[in-house]
């Protein structure tokens, strides 16, 4: 939002409560955060009449952010560790598994769109699919701490397990769902911004974590 | 005589530690928990009565607090003082507390605890009274595991007999209500006092229906007199305070129609000084003694600490959280005093390694004129600039300097006070680097001393006198030479 403020594009923020709330929001960009596995299991159930509307916003080249548990629930389903499997969107085929150890970490991440991205995981569920992804891991887990893959990047949608938040550090995305909605609305291309303190800030995070190992923590304390 | 081995090795361990360097605020209890895994019960068969306090923020000062106040009414007790707050801070205070050969006997153990560790706590050595301070969001509260703290605490509570000393105006502390235990509800009456208001969104839902719970008054984050249409909602207090006052010297409270002084500063004690005073009367300290006792209490390094510095009175405060750091802002902003401020973030394991949290605090409300200069400070300077940047801060006007040291010197050279937010492992080198320029100060108050260097290394071995006729005989050249002799004071 800073990022279109300083470039002199209105924004205005529509939190969605409840289904109309979307449906009348025309949005150019639609952001899903995350939440704790009950939480999110309420959110979803919540937005179920929404799943058309989302899918069509998709298909459509919409500017989507999903991260960590909205970016799980997008998918059919997500296991719990009891095995409990707890319905899903179902925007696109693919689903999570949980499993004991979480995996947190600060997490870098080498994408042939996007160049260096920078950011911190913490998931206990391990996602997978055949999306395109966001890039290849250079530290961390990502996806599911075996594939060496991270997030997904369908269309103009996004979803990652980064946070940190993932935007500032990592301003070539935000420009790039800005940009995308921009010319999607006006035809026109997107003026870039001084990114020095963006670009130095990712960068000494890349080379502080480059050589680190992750440890994957166990769920229990 | 495991025990005592135990003992033995803990004082060796943290003597070593402390020799090789080393604060080792823990070390003597993890090695004594090494020697005798069932160490914490020594602390159940030698005190008579145990209190731990919980919660995310204001263990620290609540607990000294209370030990404070305890032991100026004559009781012998024994405390974790340093916030060493997990099982072996506080095996490390039993190890500091026991004489050479056998235990110490104390009327009461003042322990601050963990919410994590609480169960390992409790199941080694169970409690006689818990105070539940509050649970704010932090890092782990974005992925649900407050419910499952909470829950964890609860369950090991079950089977023990305990009274609980309850925050009222805490939806998620009103959760211990259920475990049916004797418990003591303590909380501010509304508009007891007006706290900064600061924009940030917290989680208000009823942890029973989920539903958006509604406020009659809100005293900051989800701190209030809240209801849910289920029938959740705060309940009657037996400890409240009506008043809170801020003056200069410290905040006043009315409890229960009763005046209370501190010298602590800043409207969030007030939830700290209820708490210990309730904890108090439960153990029988009379209104009078508290008061008296009160007084004289100190607050815990780099809780709003003061230091002079260059005649500017610069402030530290630790900051754990949004909310946390969200109190900070608005204490440091009551005064429209030109100012600096600085944030000192580290990611260590004790700072948590995740430090998305800074994204939640109302930094926006940082961006006034009266701020002169901003300084990202510590191992995450980076991001902490970033946050200021997109919190509307002209860039111009912050400065990155990962050093806490050259961020502080840098400060120095500014003609404003500046203050200072510092996560966990900033602040013991904070209080370091702080207290010596403040030190430096006083040797110096003749005046600004030409050749600072003097003053550290040629005193100690001339002694004080003959160090000033020195000094002044320098002083005197230097101001003949830049002809500066007029400016002086």
């Amino acid at each position: 939002m800073k990022r279109c403020e300083w470039r002199g594009i209105n924004v205005r923020v529509v939190e969605i409560k409840n289904p109309d709330d979307a449906k009348n929001s025309g949005c150019d960009i639609f952001m899903i955060g995350g939440g704790s596995d009950r939480e999110q299991a309420i959110a979803t159930k919540r937005l179920a009449p929404l799943v058309k509307e989302i899918k069509a916003w998709v298909e459509d080249g919409v500017s989507g952010l999903t991260i960590c548990g909205g970016y799980q629930f997008l998918g059919d389903y997500y296991e719990t560790k009891t095995g409990e499997k707890l319905t899903g969107m179902g925007i696109l085929p693919f689903y999570t598994k949980a499993e004991d150890s979480r995996l947190m970490t600060n997490i870098l991440v080498e994408s042939q769109t996007f160049g260096r991205i920078v950011g911190f995981e913490n998931h206990g569920g391990r996602t997978y699919h055949h999306f395109p992804t966001l890039g290849k891991v250079v530290n961390g887990f990502g996806n599911n701490g075996e594939s060496g893959e991270e997030g997904l990047h369908y269309h103009n949608l996004i979803g990652t397990y980064l946070h940190g938040p993932i935007l500032p550090k990592n301003s070539q995305i935000a420009d790039y769902l800005i940009g995308q909605a921009y010319e999607r609305k006006t035809g026109r291309k997107l003026e870039p911004l001084p990114d020095e303190m963006e670009k130095i800030a990712n960068q000494t995070v890349w080379e502080r974590f480059l050589n680190t190992k992750p440890t994957k923590y166990a769920n229990e304390r | 005589m495991k025990a005592q081995i135990a003992i033995w090795a803990g004082k060796t361990a943290g003597t070593l530690s402390k020799v090789m360097g080393n604060s080792g605020s823990t070390i003597p209890g993890v090695v004594a928990r090494k020697v005798d895994g069932s160490f914490l019960h020594h602390l159940r068969k030698h005190t008579n009565t145990v209190v731990y306090i919980t919660g995310t923020n204001g263990k620290t000062t609540t607990t000294n607090l209370i030990a404070h106040l305890l032991e100026c009414s004559g009781k012998r007790i024994i405390t974790n003082r340093e916030g060493a707050n997990m099982v072996t801070g506080i095996a490390a205070a039993m190890v500091h507390n026991a004489p050479l050969l056998g235990w110490a006997k104390n009327d009461v153990a003042v322990m601050e605890v963990d919410e994590a560790s609480l169960p390992k706590a409790v199941s080694d050595c169970p409690p006689d009274y818990l105070v539940v301070m509050n649970f704010f969001r932090d890092q782990l509260d974005r992925y649900g595991e407050v419910d499952l703290l909470i829950e964890k605490m609860k369950d090991s509570l079950k089977t023990i007999d305990v009274k609980l000393i309850l925050n009222a105006d805490d939806p998620f502390v009103h959760r211990f209500s259920d475990l049916n235990k004797e418990n003591v509800y303590v909380g501010l009456a509304s508009n007891a006092c007006q706290f900064p208001n600061y924009s940030v969104s917290e989680s208000k839902y009823c942890p029973h229906c989920q539903s958006e719970l509604t406020y009659s008054n809100i005293h900051f984050a989800q701190l209030g007199h809240y209801q849910c249409t289920c029938g959740f909602g705060r309940p009657r207090t037996d400890v409240s305070a009506e008043k809170v006052i801020q003056s200069p010297n410290g905040i006043r409270l009315v409890v229960d129609g009763e005046e209370y002084v501190t010298p602590l500063k800043g409207m969030y004690n007030a939830y700290n000084v209820l708490f210990a005073i309730s904890l108090c009367k439960e153990l029988e300290m009379t209104s009078s003694e508290i008061r008296k006792c009160l007084v004289k209490s100190q607050r815990a390094d780099g809780r709003m600490q003061e230091f002079m510095i260059n005649g500017e009175m610069w402030r530290l405060n630790l900051v754990k959280n949004p909310a946390g750091a969200n109190v900070t802002l608005s204490e440091f902003f009551q005064s429209k005093q030109k100012k600096q401020l600085i944030f000192c973030l580290n990611d260590n394991l004790a700072d948590g390694e995740d430090i998305s949290w800074i994204w939640d605090i109302d930094l926006e409300m940082a961006n006034r004129l009266e701020v002169e200069s901003f300084i990202a400070s510590g191992k995450r300077a980076h991001d902490v600039a970033l946050r200021m940047k997109y919190a509307g801060i002209p860039e111009e006007k912050i400065n990155i300097i990962p050093s806490l040291k050259q961020a502080v010197t840098h400060a120095k050279g500014k003609n404003t006070p500046a203050y200072i937010m510092a996560t966990y492992t900033c602040l013991a080198p904070l209080v370091g680097i702080l207290s010596e320029e403040q030190n430096l100060r006083e040797e110096e108050t003749f005046g600004a001393d030409p050749v600072p260097l003097l003053s550290r290394y040629i005193k100690p071995i001339w002694g004080q006198r003959k160090y000033h006729l020195l000094n002044e005989t320098v002083r005197m050249a230097w101001n003949q030479r830049s002809g500066r002799r007029n400016q002086e004071p």
